[in-house]
């Protein structure tokens, strides 16, 4: 690409053009990457960095097909809304708390930890998640979500505005449904004719399968619930 | 931004795919290149690392749940994993006394004394007289005997 090309101004057809391609999300997003620990002078705020903000699904597809994929990752990958940062002391997660689930492919099966993280991207982005068919309006209780590496396996969390139990509860519910029979998924879940193939995960192995939350707010216990995938 | 209902559906999202944009400031290459070569410095970094040694691992051990009775006693309530973790501890605890006490006594029989040779020899000048050989008279009974039979 020449010098020029990159300094002219797009045409009025171009711009509107562009508009009406992109499909707006209901909240703007940063993705957000931990760089794994090499010293232990290292602290957390030295590894984090905000990669990139995004507002529409192509944006979000840009990202997505950028990045390497959850199997290779060795940190932590985030999504938080936009003027949040993926930090308890943030004014906006200090009162919340967050659904934490621990899966691993040895456990579960070859592929479920990349379905689960397809899943919960598209169902929080595409904003189903928040979205409340009886009232029609999103819900807006989920300040982010992320995926870490682990020993074990892969950790899942969902961070919630509040410790409301209603509002956490329902999240929790859906967060559930969403590893065991949802119709979201990814690529992985796509058969070589290109038709959507959900896999749904009802093997006994998912019985031990925990979804737990837990206030940041140490202080109050009384706030930490599990719901069990039965 | 108006009230647009931006809800979609898993194949909304993926019919999008091929529509990808990389967002204005992402560099991609960049954080390709980083995101590979931080892994493989982690890996480098842990191959040489020994911090983990004289450290003990973690256990996680729960904690016991406490039933109160409507006479105020308390009791250590044990789920039947527990109770059967504590009956083979009993069990090894016990077994590893016996070994013990079996080692402490065979260990007994045998008892190495070693003497301290520095608390063996004398400060004092040995006397001449001890050690000088002198053919000393003995009196040898049966000699005696046949020698007055004799005459």
């Amino acid at each position: 690409m020449s010098a020029t090309e990159l300094t002219a101004t797009p045409s009025v057809d171009e711009q509107l053009k562009d508009l009406t391609v992109k499909h707006p999300l209901h909240n703007n997003w940063a993705f957000w990457y931990s760089m794994p620990q090499i010293k232990s002078s290292e602290s957390w705020e030295d590894l984090l960095i905000k990669v990139s903000e995004f507002k529409t699904i192509e944006e979000f597809w840009g990202i997505q097909s950028s990045i390497p994929a959850v199997d290779s990752l060795k940190s932590d990958y985030f999504f938080f809304k936009e003027g949040i940062k993926p930090q308890w002391e943030d004014e906006q997660n200090s009162k919340g708390g967050k659904w934490v689930i621990n899966i691993s492919d040895n456990e579960l099966g070859q592929g479920t930890v990349a379905k689960f993280w397809g899943r919960l991207m598209f169902s929080i982005i595409g904003g189903s998640l928040e979205y409340n068919e009886e009232s029609s309006e999103f819900e807006d209780q989920i300040n982010g979500f992320y995926i870490s590496y682990k020993k074990f396996g892969y950790k899942a969390q969902v961070w919630t505005k509040s410790c409301d139990k209603e509002a956490v509860m329902k999240v929790g519910e859906k967060l559930k449904s969403l590893l065991q029979n949802s119709e979201f998924g990814i690529e992985e879940e796509i058969n070589g004719k290109g038709e959507l193939k959900p896999t749904k995960f009802t093997g006994e192995a998912f019985n031990n399968v925990k979804f737990s939350f837990v206030p940041h707010d140490k202080t109050i216990e009384e706030k930490n619930f599990i719901i069990a995938l039965a | 931004m108006s009230q647009t209902l931006a809800l979609y559906s898993y194949e909304e999202i993926l019919n999008l795919k091929s529509n990808a944009v990389i967002p204005v400031g992402f560099d991609q290459e960049q954080f390709n290149l980083d995101f590979h070569e931080r892994i493989e410095l982690a890996k480098k970094y842990r191959r040489r690392s020994s911090h983990h040694f004289n450290s003990r691992p973690k256990v996680y051990r729960p904690k016991p749940k406490v039933s109160t009775d409507e006479n105020g006693w308390s009791t250590v309530v044990l789920e039947a994993d527990d109770q059967a973790i504590e009956d083979n501890e009993e069990e090894a605890a016990e077994e590893v006394f016996q070994e013990s006490s079996k080692t402490k006594k065979a260990k007994g029989t045998v008892i190495k004394a070693r003497p301290n040779n520095k608390n063996l020899g004398s400060s004092k000048a040995a006397d001449a007289k001890d050690i000088q050989e002198v053919n000393k008279k003995s009196f040898n009974a049966f000699a005696a005997l046949i020698s007055d039979e004799d005459e």
